[in-house]
């Protein structure tokens, strides 16, 4: 009965004035309100990348807009809206996935849900294109696994760059819900019809649907055995359920909408023509919103890719002589009691987010305001360039699935013999270590690139899996792809000079404690070089033998081209000032991974990038040539040799 | 309305009457309702149609936020092409095909722009799908005719407005007459005001004016300067432009080539006159060829195509391959500058495989057609 009357006395007030409204719903409540923070955007589609440039109306104009979206940028936006407030809620309004351009759709839409899963999404609504591929599809990128293609793994599934292990797919940690959709085979809605979270023992309702008209803008293979029930129909008859389980405040998620309508200029915090059509009629949204329970709070709609914002911060915006004129209208769709209800839409591609703070009341768990803004999701913001300068995990996500795009990631580069992991044998040598070690060798080998004679390749660069993909047989035709999973830093190589010296420095500053190496870092080594190193040794004095013996590694197989000479013998340095060409990548060369001993280097040149000199190197063992084989005595192997 | 009614009906209306039903179902409806929504297509199109690329993308856009129709989608897709902006058009482009899917022209659009930016297989794809929902469309079945030619040559229906595969001539008084002939490929290098043609191409042509025009429909009268004799000794001519084409953000590398076994790209158009998009082909940058620094392509590519590398700088020019083979000349061997000539290749930051959308946007205005004409 408290909670009718509250609801009957928002509807009459908020008929009145937005403010007095809320002073009467403070006046109820015995504790301070809790303020949460729900954050939204609809009609994703899979924009990874920024879709462009977007403007808060339609005065500002084309040239002073600035590029907007960006899965990067969505997520630190959404991070830094959490940190307002650590009571929030991140959710969706439906058509996450569907109808997306090649970076998600190449990946069956897998990239999107890795990126939603990083946002920290915890709900969304189906919209129509979540159906695009039918239902069972969206079951598996609600539930992770592998897309199977013709009784396999399709080699485009599971990536896996934004799952926790690579060459997998995690599936969305936040819920899909469809509150509507009901599989006809068991009457029961497809996926869950909603989700509850509590704010300090406050529970919130989010109830996802699409629209009712699915079937109609959907293939039918989409929607088979699925039945699309009414909106408002479903909303009212999940609120009982709800309340018996003491959820007061609920939010509908629904992927349906409306558009802004003239007179004004279509700002995104705008509510022109209270959505209604053009000829006067309501519109879709507002012909669901008209028929919702009381019981409903706030509405956040899609679809339409619109942005608008019917709610207590509505503004109506006008041009005059070129400058936008804003005048507050606070207003709202009117639900079957005639109370004005906040409805939202955040335009679409990641253009916008919508910020919403709620007040609840502790005391009756009901909702006292909702306070909605729309935000350009602006990449011109300085804090926000920083926040993802701070965190590129979202950025590199997408970069990696951008590079997958090309056509190039399938071209064959070479084939290889047998398996080349990037697992180290105790020693510490890696297949794949030895192979790139190899490559950066070559490719700085000769005079005119920096005449070479060793080159070390920092462990922590052979990136997992190796020369090694998951399901491989062997001989096994190497891709591009496959390279570029092993090497996709797009480090450049560096040729200096170390005396005899400075390399047994080097050699020492692998093992931890050594002029402050931290752990063992053993660095892959290239063809000619060998030394052995006792693991009871102390720190800084392991190396006990280093022979070379020059190699001419852009030769197929390669070819020894002078003596053997010893470097270290008994852990003495033979000839301190003998010098030697050594390659490296620039990460080491600016003392990466505790690599000190190379800042001291000198006649340093740049060279090419990592992944070029692996497929120029890989180029000598392409089909028709011999596969690369590190059994062959030639690639002198192993080249590491662990002592007691 | 099917695709087929709403075709006739273009053919038959006035061009502003058919952008309003440039949408299909209860779009077109919709769209009827709004008068407004309608003048503003008008007028988007016109400004498209002078090549107003900045103030078409602004009022299809306006026309967008009013109704989510294919018509205002298709207009942005084609005015983001003419900004150069073809990531953007290719982005969007992807959720008009898969959204407005009664309608074949964004499923056409799409294949097209997949297809010339190097995504050859997804494009088939693409089109296949757009045949199969609509098997009489007469554009889709245009593009397919199209596609049968590398690169794909717009002509006919698909430089009708509404259908166009290519760009619009920005009205520039440079523009060539209707009667100039496409006789070359082009790289337009350094700052704009000058281009390298392979010499083949004009040493069939005499006492004829010439014109290059980029992948942006802007064009500019060119004179050939034949003064150059270490590079006629390479095979190529420089042209120089009465008028510099715009270069915008597009990078011209200094320095050293590309390294061999690093992925390379070459932007090229077919041989129509029309102002047309350029394609784009793809793989990795061979060895030395031989002398003179000529190096092996390892892919298709057709003489004077710009050659980009693998962050979508021109590094250089295709030649004529003596055996048939793909070859191409650096730019620091054609136009070798003293302090370029021993640098090392500038480090790029960022991951080592671009997507080939990113190259195409980079190389849209290095590549030229070079058209020819009798003196008026």
């Amino acid at each position: 009965m408290t909670h009718t009357l509250s609801k009957l006395g928002r509807t009459l007030l908020a008929a009145s004035l937005s403010t007095a409204f809320a002073g009467a719903a403070l006046a109820q409540t015995t504790t301070a309100p809790i303020t949460v923070k729900i954050i939204g955007f609809n009609d994703f589609h899979g924009n990874l990348q920024s879709p462009g440039t977007f403007g808060q109306n339609t005065i500002v104009p084309a040239a002073k807009r600035h590029a907007v979206g960006g899965a990067d940028y969505i997520a630190a936006y959404v991070a830094s809206l959490k940190a307002q407030n650590p009571l929030n809620a991140v959710v969706g309004g439906g058509d996450f996935i569907g109808a997306s351009p090649l970076i998600s759709a190449l990946f069956f839409d897998e990239p999107s849900v890795e990126v939603m899963n990083h946002v920290g999404v915890d709900f969304t609504s189906v919209g129509n294109h979540e159906f695009d591929k039918g239902s069972a599809e969206l079951k598996r990128l609600q539930n992770g696994g592998c897309k199977i293609t013709n009784g396999t793994q399709d080699p485009n599934s599971c990536k896996g760059l934004g799952s926790k292990v690579p060459g997998t797919f995690d599936g969305a940690h936040f819920k899909w819900l469809s509150a509507n959709v009901i599989e006809n085979a068991t009457g029961r809605p497809l996926l869950a019809p909603y989700g509850i979270k509590s704010f300090n023992g406050v529970k919130m309702a989010f109830i996802g649907m699409t629209l009712k008209g699915t079937p109609g803008i959907v293939t039918p293979t989409g929607v088979a055995g699925l039945t699309f029930q009414d909106e408002a129909d479903t909303v009212n008859a999940l609120v009982p359920r709800l309340r018996a389980q003491g959820v007061e405040a609920i939010v509908v998620l629904v992927h349906q909408g409306g558009f802004q309508s003239s007179p004004n200029v279509g700002d995104i915090n705008g509510c022109d023509g209270n959505l209604r059509n053009a000829d006067g009629s309501k519109s879709d949204i507002e012909n669901i919103v008209n028929r919702l329970d009381d019981a409903v709070d706030l509405v956040t709609s899609a679809h339409t890719h619109a942005a608008y914002n019917c709610s207590a911060n509505t503004v109506d915006v006008k041009n005059v002589g070129g400058v936008a004129v804003s005048t507050p209208r606070p207003t709202g769709l009117a639900n079957k009691a005639g109370r004005l209800i906040p409805v939202t839409s955040a335009s679409a591609f990641g253009r916008l987010v919508t910020d919403i703070d709620v007040q609840l009341d502790p005391k009756t768990h009901d909702v006292i305001s909702v306070a909605p803004t729309n935000r350009l999701v602006d990449r011109t913001d300085p804090a926000i360039n920083a926040a993802i300068a701070a965190d590129p995990a979202v950025r590199n996500i997408v970069n990696g699935y951008n590079a997958l795009v090309s056509p190039l990631a399938n071209a064959v580069v070479a084939t290889i013999a047998t398996a080349l992991p990037n697992s180290a044998n105790g020693a510490g040598e890696m297949p794949a270590g030895d192979l790139i070690a190899d490559a950066q060798l070559a490719a700085t080998q000769p005079p005119s690139l920096g005449g070479a004679q060793i080159a070390f390749m920092n462990a922590g660069g052979v990136r997992n899996p190796g020369f090694a993909p998951a399901g491989a047989t062997y001989p096994y035709a190497l891709t591009y792809g496959d390279a570029f999973t092993v090497q996709p830093f797009g480090n450049s190589l560096v040729t200096l000079t170390l005396t005899a010296t400075q390399l047994k420095a080097l050699l020492e500053q692998q093992f931890s404690g050594c002029m402050g190496q931290t752990a063992n870092r053993v660095m892959q080594t290239s063809n000619g070089l060998k030394y052995s190193w006792s693991a009871s040794a102390p720190a800084c004095s392991k190396i006990i033998d280093a022979t070379f013996t020059p190699t001419d590694v852009t030769k197929v197989p390669p070819v020894a081209t002078g003596p053997m000479e010893t470097i270290v013998s008994g852990g003495v340095v033979m000839n301190p000032t003998k010098i030697y060409r050594v390659t490296v990548n620039n990460f080491m060369a600016t003392g990466g991974d505790g690599f000190g001993t190379l800042l001291g280097a000198t006649n340093v040149l740049g060279g090419a990038q990592d992944i070029d000199a692996l497929v120029a190197y890989l180029a000598g063992y392409k089909a028709p040539s011999p596969a690369y084989d590190p059994a062959q005595p030639a690639m002198g192997i192993p080249r590491v040799t662990l002592l007691p | 309305m099917s695709a087929s009614l709403r075709r006739a009906s273009v053919a038959a209306a006035v061009a502003a009457a058919s952008l309003a039903v440039h949408a299909h179902g209860d779009e077109a409806a919709a769209a009827a309702r709004l008068p407004q929504r309608v003048a503003l297509l008008q007028r988007a199109q016109a400004e498209l149609e002078r090549g107003d690329a900045t103030q078409a993308l602004d009022d299809f856009e306006r026309a967008a936020m009013m109704l989510h129709a294919a018509d205002a989608e298709l207009g942005l897709i084609r005015a983001a092409m003419q900004d150069g902006q073809y990531r953007r058009a290719l982005a969007f482009c992807a959720h008009t095909a898969g959204e407005h899917t009664d309608d074949a022209d964004g499923g056409a659009l799409y294949a097209w722009l997949l297809r010339i930016g190097g995504q050859g297989e997804l494009a088939a794809r693409v089109l296949a799908d757009a045949r199969a929902q609509a098997p009489g469309d007469p554009v889709a079945a245009a593009v397919e005719a199209a596609f049968r030619e590398s690169p794909p040559v717009a002509s006919g229906l698909l430089l009708q407005p509404l259908h166009r595969m290519a760009p619009w001539t920005s009205g520039s008084p440079s523009a060539p007459p209707a009667s100039a002939r496409f006789v070359s490929n082009a790289v337009l290098v350094d700052d704009g005001s000058a281009a390298l043609v392979p010499l083949p191409a004009l040493e069939r042509v005499t006492h004829v004016r010439v014109w290059v025009r980029n992948g942006l429909g802007q064009a500019a009268e060119a004179e050939i300067d034949s003064g150059d004799a270490a590079l006629a000794a390479r095979g190529l001519a420089r042209l120089r432009l009465r008028q510099p084409l715009p270069v915008a953000a597009s990078r011209q590398a200094a320095g050293r080539a590309p390294f061999a076994g690093s992925p390379g790209f070459a932007m090229q158009f077919g041989e129509g006159s029309a102002p047309a998009w350029p394609m784009l082909t793809q793989g990795f940058l061979g060895t030395l060829a031989g002398a003179a620094d000529v190096r092996r392509l390892g892919f298709a590519s057709v003489p004077g195509a710009a050659v980009l590398d693998a962050h979508g700088a021109l590094v250089g020019i295709t030649l004529p391959g003596a055996d048939g083979a793909a070859t191409w000349l650096p730019l620091a061997s054609a136009l070798p500058s003293p302090a370029g000539a021993a640098a090392a290749p500038r480090p790029h930051a960022g991951p080592a495989l671009t997507a080939p959308d990113e190259i195409y946007e980079a190389g849209l205005r290095r590549a030229l057609q070079v058209l020819v004409d009798a003196p008026g």
